[in-house]
């Protein structure tokens, strides 16, 4: 009888406190969300599923949860893995920024840069659009935090989730958990919180411009992009270079076309384990002891303020490039300097043709778009480097 | 809370000094596409196009797509020769 008393007060039900429940019933929100609205299913499910995983309360003895604290020690010429659970290992690709690297060279190995080749002066729509990291980021010091937390909070503006992990696990470990959760939030929900803006800035003439269709790009050109951008980005921000390097190379491996079976692999199968193992491990770090803080609000808050700015500031970029080019921009395209890739630009295009159905903006959007995620990564190495001790 | 805060840290110029050093890279990388085209000549005088493995020209100095189209082109005259034999063998 004393083991079945004592087994029932270890049980998940006895242990369950009222965070533990909220923070399932968000797991709960953000699947249903990706299942019934498709927003972001691939990021979603694992990090509803996450949180659900992470917020079982457990013996305290017991090495389940993601914060295990472990050490590979050798005994006797062997490893063993003391105090490690299957949480906290695949926490340590999060923790340490293994995972956003990777993610990086998937997207470099599916991202086009034909568009942004063709058009270049658009790439400055993607560097107006980071206007939202550097007002998040004075907002952050604002409130109270820390300047390693408030660059980490602000680089959820480029709304780019893998950028801010690895921002964040460098500068504001501790925080890690929340800003994953805002960033990938706020990614999903790009379809809702940027037409407002993009209309309100935007009048209706504005919203018709249609621009001429982008001009052919050899592939000599797109084999030597990845080379020569790297070099130019990473030797002005070094601190850019594992994410920069990582998706400059996929994108090499894409465009050699002697590596067709690697690139394959970087942008179907290895970055389907990577978002599986990064999702789900983001998820689960959100137990509610570590999650349900002020801080949390506050940085969900910024968050939402970061993409409005974020927003604002590549289309009224787009607004003042108008001023001085003969041939003009449509400024919604301005607001894919958000680096969400492709929601922003999908976005774009959808507002687009409320106005007119047969303009076809989506392919002038990829280019700021993916501007948008190059200036991401040099803003958090530029922010990395100046603020790491 | 408050504009001390933003003071206290140097936050005007990190935030000035990181838009403007992203700018920058942009602007370098956007110059550099948009010299690119004019530089592409001389490459391609210094290192011509090259052959492919199956003695099949990949230029590289044009689209892939064109490559790939003309491919095509060249397959479907393969598979309508084919056609015509197999239709000329069938009505003897």
């Amino acid at each position: 009888m004393d083991i079945l008393v004592n087994f029932l007060k270890h049980t998940g039900f006895a242990q369950m406190e009222l965070g533990n429940a909220l923070m399932i019933v968000i797991g709960c929100v953000f699947i249903g969300l990706a299942i019934r609205k498709d927003y972001e299913p691939l990021l979603l499910v694992p990090i509803g599923m996450g949180v659900i995983v992470g917020n079982i309360p457990y013996v305290a003895t017991m090495s389940l949860g993601v914060y295990d604290s472990w050490l590979p020690i050798a005994e006797g010429g062997k490893g063993s893995l003391q105090g490690a659970s299957v949480l906290s290992i695949i926490y340590f690709g999060v923790k340490y920024g293994l995972f956003p690297p990777l993610i990086f060279l998937g997207i470099g190995a599916m991202t086009d840069f034909s568009t942004m080749l063709s058009n270049p002066k658009l790439v400055l729509l993607g560097a107006a659009a980071q206007i939202g990291v550097f007002l998040t980021l004075l907002g952050a010091l604002f409130l109270g935090f820390t300047p390693e937390e408030a660059a980490s909070i602000g680089i959820i503006g480029g709304a780019d989730g893998p950028t801010a992990i690895f921002l964040s696990s460098q500068l504001a470990p501790d925080l890690l958990g929340a800003i994953a959760i805002s960033a990938y939030s706020y990614m999903a929900l790009v379809p809702v919180i940027q037409p407002p803006i993009m209309k309100l800035l935007t009048t209706r003439e504005e919203r018709l411009i249609r621009m001429a269709p982008p001009r052919e790009v050899s592939r000599r050109e797109r084999m030597i992009f990845p080379v020569a951008a790297f070099l130019i980005c990473a030797l002005i921000a070094p601190g850019a270079l594992t994410l920069l390097g990582m998706l400059f190379f996929g994108n090499l491996l894409k465009e050699s076309g002697v590596t067709e079976r690697l690139a394959g692999t970087a942008r179907t199968a290895l970055i389907d384990i990577v978002t599986i193992m990064l999702g789900f491990a983001v998820g689960a770090s959100t137990q509610a002891s570590m999650f349900l803080r002020t801080d949390s609000l506050k940085i969900f808050a910024l968050g939402a303020a970061s993409f409005a700015v974020a927003t604002a500031g590549g289309v009224l970029f787009a607004k003042l490039m108008n001023l001085f080019l003969t041939e003009k921009i449509n400024p919604l395209i301005g607001a894919a300097g958000v680096s969400a890739v492709p929601d922003s630009a999908r976005v774009a295009q959808m507002v687009g043709q409320q106005e007119d159905p047969h303009n076809m903006l989506l392919m002038h959007a990829m280019a700021p778009n993916v501007a948008g995620v190059i200036g991401s990564a040099i803003a958090a190495g530029v922010l990395w480097s100046v603020l790491a001790k | 809370m408050g504009f001390h805060n933003i003071s206290q840290a140097g936050g005007i110029g990190l935030a000035v000094t990181g838009l403007t050093i992203v700018f920058a890279a942009l602007v370098l990388v956007s110059l550099f596409i948009a010299g690119l085209p004019r530089v592409l000549p001389l490459i391609n005088a210094l290192l011509p196009v090259a052959e492919g493995h199956h003695g099949v020209a990949t230029s590289l100095a044009t689209s892939p797509t064109a490559a790939s189209v003309a491919t095509n082109a060249l397959s479907d005259e393969v598979v309508a020769a084919i056609g015509v034999v197999l239709h000329k063998r069938q009505a003897e």
